[in-house]
């Protein structure tokens, strides 16, 4: 479980971006936090723990026919639930997340590749109690009218992030891997540009 | 070495069941309720993790325990005992295999509603049998610990009885169950 956390990630946005210009980092989006998810999928003794952020925000402007974009996505930590508040509670504490002293968890991500078929990867970095580290996201982006869809995933190994200290860095009661997935309900920000439908 | 049962004694197959069962839900008392008391945390984790493994094997144990009793039936209880005395045995032995089923059943019932899927040492990840639910897994956590004292009274009752039969009544039904004795160690007594 725990590890989760770590994840977070992804999800993006604008912010005032749109200072930086139409066809720089594509048309801005607003997340619908009522209709997304933010969830991960670790191993605790062998079986998979599941759990989710209740609490993010994501600032999204991204261009699909260019594959541009700007994405920066914060997590809360002390809003991850795993179905579990023990657990919950050893995810908050000071051997996982230390969400007293790492409140937020930060995802950006500005560059981008074209998969094909609507399908992205970015290339961004998680920073998550203390630690930056790269950390790739894959994604569909689909539009329709002033709405988008986004769904991804990202894998990250949590120990690159310290989180598990001390005896729990052992991976044989939580597993390193930690495997995010985000499905975000997207409405289109203000009218930053003319530009696209 | 017998692997069946014959109408003397219990072979090597039914030896390992009784046995192999006996060791395991011995250890899971002390697992459990040390790790039921243990502050959240690693050691928690790891001896409550235990404590399910081992509730999964026996699970899997009772299983092919009953359909081996199916295929090879136990010896019969010694002619002479009594009517109330044979219904005893038969009771308390069908409570003893409904509670070596309930007890990992119910336990896995509770992990699941806590939250925490269950893995079989590590090596296989069993499925929730139910989804999440904090009053679902208080009451599942009820069950379990009442059908935990309720299999500790009738052991009492099993051992107790094989000693009855042994010391009072001097007749087989112990020894026929203990490990490499002489086929004919009963004849001799």
């Amino acid at each position: 479980m725990t590890r989760l956390a770590v994840a977070l990630l992804l999800v993006l946005s604008l912010p005032a971006f749109a200072a930086t210009g139409p066809g720089k980092a594509g048309e801005c989006w607003k997340l619908q936090p009522a209709r997304s998810t933010l969830s991960f999928t670790g191993k605790q003794a062998g079986a998979p723990a599941h759990g989710h952020f209740r609490k993010y925000s994501a600032h999204f402007c991204f261009d699909p026919a260019q594959a541009r974009g700007e994405i920066e996505a914060k997590v809360r930590l002390n809003s991850v639930d795993t179905s579990n508040s023990t657990r919950d509670g050893i995810l908050r504490g000071p051997e996982f997340f230390d969400v007293s002293d790492y409140r937020v968890a930060t995802y950006k991500a500005s560059r981008f590749q074209a998969l094909g078929d609507h399908r992205f990867r970015g290339h961004g970095t998680l920073t998550l109690h203390g630690h930056s580290r790269p950390v790739p996201v894959t994604f569909t982006f689909r539009q329709q009218g002033k709405r988008a869809h986004v769904q991804g995933e990202a894998s990250l190994d949590r120990r690159a992030f310290d989180i598990g200290k001390g005896r729990w860095g052992s991976t044989r009661w939580v597993g390193a891997r930690v495997h995010v997935r985000f499905d975000l309900a997207l409405t289109r920000a203000g009218s930053a540009r003319g530009a696209g439908h | 070495m017998q692997w069946r049962n014959d109408k003397e004694r219990y072979g090597a197959v039914a030896r390992f069941f009784h046995w192999g069962t006996a060791a395991l839900i011995l250890a899971q008392y002390p697992l459990g309720i040390y790790g039921a008391r243990l502050p959240p945390g690693f050691e928690q984790l790891v001896v409550l993790a235990r404590h399910k493994s081992i509730g999964i094997s026996v699970f899997v144990l009772v299983g092919l325990r009953l359909a081996w009793r199916r295929a090879d039936p136990p010896p019969p209880l010694p002619p002479d005992m009594r009517r109330w005395q044979r219904r005893a045995a038969g009771a308390s032995h069908a409570l003893l295999y409904l509670l070596l089923f309930g007890l990992p059943v119910s336990g896995w019932l509770f992990s699941s509603a806590s939250g925490v899927s269950v893995s079989w040492f590590g090596l296989v990840a069993l499925p929730d049998l139910v989804a999440p639910s904090r009053s679902l897994a208080h009451a599942l956590l009820r069950v379990h610990v009442a059908m935990a004292v309720l299999m500790g009274l009738v052991l009492v009752l099993h051992a107790g009885a094989a000693l009855w039969h042994h010391f009072a009544r001097r007749d087989p039904v112990l020894v026929r169950m203990l490990p490499g004795r002489a086929r004919n160690r009963s004849a001799r007594r």
